[in-house]
């Protein structure tokens, strides 16, 4: 009961480190593709050869400026790149390029799970950056050495394993549907756990790479700190075959990164786009959303919620294909019944099919037997066809299966 | 070309007398017409660029640089040229005996290639006057532009900030032609020159930084040839720290590239900067480069370099405060076209270049040659 009471009240801030989608690196024209074999999508810049010079992609730029007003962060303006110094063997340069200050500072996240609301989570900042390579064992694979990757930072207001898990999802899922990440992606994130739970430091979990060991790695952490609190800040990694975590370094102060300006990119005047206005941006969210499907996210606040984030107004939905799919040749009011002053929840729940849209199944029935095929099946019922005959009636009635079912039994002539 | 070089001969050191090969790091042929060499730290693909260190001694770039590929399609190259460790301007080189004065500067090896007449024109780097010394005490002209003037991708950079390609001759029309052709709008992997440069802009204006022994004629002349000329006043010893402070940040900073060396500033952990300094004694550093690191100031978290504009701004009075101490009248920020260093302040002379954006041109004219302000006027293209 102690433990489970300690877990309750743990702090949580998260680092979290998504891979942007791109075809191109950060500062080179090198592929990022990391699945080719080992440092065969390199250069002299990505290798950290003396003399090189990086150059920005502009279009992975643009990718983190539309995540930063996706989280309606201010814009930091103008954004400069700075040099984080550290020896090691993932970094060729000897220091990483990353805008320290952010690309937007002070957002908002608000976390779902499922259908629930849970928590509106401050957002400090969001940072582009390059990644370093990957070590593998005892080798180093510069594939990934130059991606760029969009960095989220929270609050510390997370005090639960929900709270934690919600908000990471939350996150994906929003930034899979404007197109900026590819969570179906291997290894898409990566998120850096700040725990402390009373009366012991502040404790770093890095480079956690999926939800469920996030969850086992806040819980061995914060059994951890009921029994051994630690004394001073305290970077760890969660080591799944022991279920506990293990000391990496302990830091006395601040890491000194030895932050410099880079000299050799320019500052920049970003102002973050209008996702709004952005027809593309919908463009992409139509990939991600199912038109068979469009009706339920009527009683869905986190698609409404998403919806609204992206700014998918009710007149944009009306222009979109699958609005027109839906509707044709259905049941449902016309699209002049709804008014522009209408709130977008009542005009998604106008799409959902009420009682005055569903018919009998008799009617459908009747309606289907216009179309050749399904009279054929009706008329030579076997298995696979029935399955075929249902679906159709469903369909065509919205009533649930168990009613139709009942009308095929009690009228269709099995073999 | 060997008759040539014994009648011109080197001290070394130690006394002893070297001839002109020791300027050469490698001899190559490229190209055709006039020749050019460049500078130990500009790399050229599959030659070993070491930028006169042991800790580059068997590096050979898989690129060539910027420069290069420019002048290969007009000029032949001879090779590249010895320089002081890394450009710092302290004269040490780990591999070759160290070339006095009267030459000087990092770009001794351009220097003395332009001296002894082994080629044409030469290509250097200059942070702080590296090229402008060699010209200066040799009597012959140097040119070097702005930052983002000429792109500095292949360049093997001591400080980031303050570094840019210098070219230097006997031959001012040589000078105005090779620099109009390193100026051109071909595609470039530098991000600061990717912007147009215009060399001929009106009307044209002259930056000078006032010093006391400061020729007045000089400034007479430019006047009635047409140069807007500004002056500048400037705190020297706010500005001599200022530029070691830049310097030894950037080089401890790229020095992380170079086979990993590092070097921990943190004055309290004795042990750790006495074994640290041996290793990078035995990783090829020269003494300069060490004795310089060791006076870096540890730096606290998140500390950034320093910059020139720090003391903010009063645009209402019409000037911009700098550093406190420095004063600029707004047509100074405004004049983009060039700068002229004065030689007695030539020591000062590249941090003129910030002060004017990335558009100024320097014109590094050496002391006593007033009378050929007609090659001036015929370089700036008037």
């Amino acid at each position: 009961m102690a433990i489970e009471a300690l877990v309750r009240v743990m702090i949580v801030g998260l680092q979290i480190h998504f891979k942007l989608r791109a075809d191109n690196k950060l500062f080179c024209r090198c592929s990022a593709d990391q699945s080719a074999p080992a440092d065969s999508n390199t250069c002299q810049v990505c290798m950290g050869e003396p003399g090189t010079l990086p150059s920005l992609n502009q279009a992975l730029l643009l990718q983190a400026c539309r995540a930063a007003a996706l989280f309606k962060c201010k814009p930091v303006s103008p954004l400069r790149f700075w040099r984080k110094h550290y020896v090691y063997r993932d970094l060729p340069k000897g220091y990483q390029l990353t805008t320290m200050e952010g690309i937007g500072v002070d957002g908002v996240l608000q976390a779902y799970d499922a259908y629930e609301f849970i928590k509106s989570v401050p957002i400090l900042r969001v940072i582009l950056e390059e990644d370093p390579a990957k070590t593998v064992k005892a080798s180093v694979d510069h594939n990934r050495c130059g991606t760029a990757l969009l960095e989220v930072v929270t609050s510390p207001v997370l005090h639960s394993i929900r709270e934690v898990k919600s908000c990471i999802t939350t996150a994906i899922n929003m930034l899979n549907a404007a197109g900026i990440i590819d969570k179906h992606l291997k290894n898409c994130f990566r998120a850096d756990v700040n725990i402390s739970t009373p009366g012991s430091a502040r404790v770093e979990l890095k480079n956690i790479g999926s939800l469920e060991q996030i969850e086992l790695a806040l819980l061995a952490e914060s059994q951890r700190q009921a029994v051994d609190p630690a004394t001073c800040m305290e970077t760890r990694e969660y080591v799944p075959l022991l279920a506990t975590t293990r000391l990496l370094r302990k830091k006395q102060t601040v890491q000194e990164y030895y932050y410099l300006p880079e000299p050799n990119l320019k500052s920049r005047q970003v102002s973050l786009p209008s996702i709004r206005s952005n027809y593309e941006d919908y463009q992409q969210y139509r990939k991600w959303l199912p038109a068979t499907r469009a009706w339920s996210y009527a009683n869905d606040p986190f698609a409404t919620n998403v919806i609204a984030k992206l700014g998918i107004t009710k007149i944009l939905l009306r222009k979109l294909d699958l609005c027109k799919r839906y509707l044709k040749n259905s049941p449902y009011p016309p699209l002049a019944s709804f008014s522009d002053s209408m709130p977008l929840e009542t005009f998604l729940k106008g799409l959902k099919p009420g009682a005055k849209s569903e018919i009998s199944v008799s009617e459908a029935w009747k309606k289907c037997m216009l179309d050749e095929r399904f009279k054929a099946c009706w008329n030579n019922p076997d298995d696979r066809s029935l399955d075929y005959l249902v679906g159709m009636l469903i369909r065509e009635s919205h009533k649930p299966y168990e009613v139709v079912n009942a009308f095929m039994k009690q009228h269709v002539k099995t073999q | 070309m060997h008759s040539v070089i014994t009648e011109h001969s080197v001290l070394a050191a130690d006394g002893s007398l070297l001839d002109g090969n020791h300027c050469w790091e490698q001899e190559m042929l490229l190209g055709e017409g006039r020749t050019f060499a460049l500078k130990a730290n500009i790399a050229v693909k599959g030659s070993i660029t070491n930028a006169g260190s042991s800790l580059l001694a068997n590096y050979k770039p898989s690129y060539d640089s910027d420069i290069l590929r420019r002048l290969v399609t007009k000029y032949r190259y001879a090779g590249s040229v010895c320089c002081d460790c890394f450009a710092v301007g302290t004269g040490q080189n780990n591999r070759l005996p160290p070339l006095l004065p009267p030459v000087g500067g990092s770009s001794t090896g351009c220097g003395w290639a332009i001296r002894a007449n082994l080629v044409d024109f030469a290509v250097g780097t200059s942070t702080g006057g590296s090229c402008t010394e060699p010209a200066i005490q040799s009597r012959f002209y140097s040119v070097q532009g702005g930052r983002g003037a000429i792109s500095r991708y292949g360049v093997i950079s001591y400080c980031d900030q303050l570094d840019r390609p210098a070219i230097l001759s006997r031959d001012p029309v040589l000078l105005e032609q090779v620099f109009n052709h390193l100026l051109g709008d071909d595609e470039t992997r530098d991000e600061l020159k990717m912007q147009a440069f215009n060399t001929h802009k009106s009307p044209l204006s002259v930056v000078y930084i006032y010093s006391p022994g400061l020729s007045v004629s000089l400034i007479e002349t430019l006047t009635l040839a047409g140069f807007s000329c500004i002056q500048v006043s400037v705190n020297t010893e706010a500005l001599k720290e200022y530029y070691a402070k830049v310097t030894t940040r950037y080089l401890y900073s790229n020095l992380h590239r170079y086979d990993g060396i590092r070097f921990n500033p943190d004055p309290r952990d004795h042990r750790a900067s006495r074994e640290e300094r041996d290793v990078n004694r035995r990783a090829g550093l020269s003494d300069s480069i060490v004795s310089r690191l060791q006076r870096l100031p540890a730096a606290g978290p998140m500390q950034p370099a320093p910059t020139l504009f720090e003391g903010g701004q009063d645009p209402s009075k019409g000037y911009h405060l700098i550093h406190h101490e420095i004063l600029l009248t707004q047509d100074a920020l405004n004049a983009r076209d060039y700068t002229m260093s004065i030689p007695n302040v030539y020591n000062l002379a590249s941090l003129t270049t910030p002060l004017c954006e990335e558009y100024g041109l320097q014109i590094l004219v050496p002391a006593g040659m007033e009378s050929e302000l007609w090659r001036l006027r015929r370089l700036l293209g008037l």
